[in-house]
């Protein structure tokens, strides 16, 4: 909290990007997108014991009101396209979790026909979560890395560059 | 019913036929079929011997042939039965039985997906699995896959070959071994 300072009187000066950042870290809604034994655990992530409610995420059923694509699980080339419109009808900021080896790299069925070879072939992926599957607590462990990564993002500096590239 | 006693109906009814019953290693016997026959003789066995249920309809590779395979039973007198067809391993083709059993059209449709076998007489045999434009038969012994499918890389470098300092070596001897 010590980017607050609290000013004589009402005012009180802080960073933008501390002030922006701090909500977005906290209310990190993900899409409700499950494609294999992943999503057992990540539903289990969400129930009582490590509780995603507390960190301000739930899921939400469609992309355009989340913020993180949580890719649970092996993803077909069938279903590549499906992610790829999902991504990309989902609002900025967004951010992606690959959970476990098949959204890794392909994990067991990386000699398949049909599995796509990793996630980050389709979508830029922000944080791999190793593990077959992942236990809630390393799942845990993914968010909390996502949201310090969250924490580093320069919106001003972003904002800035985006206007220029507006100007041009 | 054993295998026998419907081959014999069988016999019986189509005496121009050429059937014969065969055994695996494992103890399992089955019914090998021309493809040709296949149609009339399924008829029979649906509709005077009572099989009203396939339980399911699967192929394999053989290299010189494809083999379709065909569990059917009857729930009424709990008897069933294995029926083996080779086709052609150039142009695999053999009559539908999805008029006969509902359920043999997504499992022809499978077939066709993976394997390439053309079932004639079924009303939509288009691919089930794979995507309506993927290039080739997966199951195939011959298939080849495509480096890319809509742009999508369908390789990943070697995690041995990333992972393990040995790799390269291990790869050398092998060939070197191979080359003797």
């Amino acid at each position: 909290m010590s980017e607050l300072v609290w000013n004589e009187g009402m005012a009180v000066t802080t960073k933008v990007d501390w002030l922006l950042n701090l909500p977005r870290k906290n209310s990190l809604w993900y899409l409700l997108f499950a494609t294999a034994c992943c999503g057992i655990e990540l539903m289990q992530t969400g129930g009582p014991r490590t509780d995603l409610d507390r960190f301000g995420m739930v899921f939400r059923a469609t992309p355009r009101q989340t913020d993180l694509l949580l890719i649970a699980g092996a993803v077909t080339y069938k279903m590549a396209d499906a992610v790829r419109r999902l991504y990309d009808q989902m609002p900025e900021p967004k951010y992606v979790l690959a959970m476990g080896s098949c959204a890794n790299s392909g994990g067991l069925f990386q000699r398949s026909y049909s599995v796509l070879k990793g996630i980050d072939k389709v979508v830029p992926v922000d944080v791999y979560l190793p593990g077959c599957a992942p236990r809630p607590e390393a799942l845990n462990e993914a968010l909390m890395t996502i949201q310090k990564r969250i924490e580093k993002d320069h919106w001003v500096q972003r904002m800035k560059i985006d206007s220029e590239k507006l100007a041009k | 019913m054993t295998l026998q006693e419907i081959l014999n109906a069988a016999q019986k009814q189509f005496p121009q036929m050429k059937l014969e019953v065969q055994k695996g290693d494992a103890g399992d016997e089955w019914l090998l079929v021309a493809a040709a026959d296949l149609s009339s003789l399924m008829q029979f066995f649906h509709r005077d011997l009572g099989m009203d249920f396939l339980a399911c309809l699967s192929a394999a590779d053989l290299q010189t042939h494809f083999a379709v395979v065909y569990q059917i039973r009857s729930l009424k007198d709990k008897s069933e039965m294995m029926v083996k067809v080779l086709l052609d391993h150039d142009k695999p083709q053999v009559a539908t039985v999805s008029t006969l059993w509902a359920n043999a059209g997504w499992f022809e449709r499978e077939a066709y997906d993976l394997f390439g076998i053309h079932f004639s007489g079924h009303a939509d045999l288009r691919r089930i699995m794979m995507p309506d434009d993927w290039v080739g038969h997966p199951l195939r012994r011959d298939y080849q896959e495509q480096p890319e499918y809509h742009g999508i890389s369908t390789s990943r470098p070697d995690s041995h070959r990333v992972l393990d300092p040995l790799y390269p070596k291990k790869a050398e001897t092998g060939a070197a071994e191979k080359a003797e």
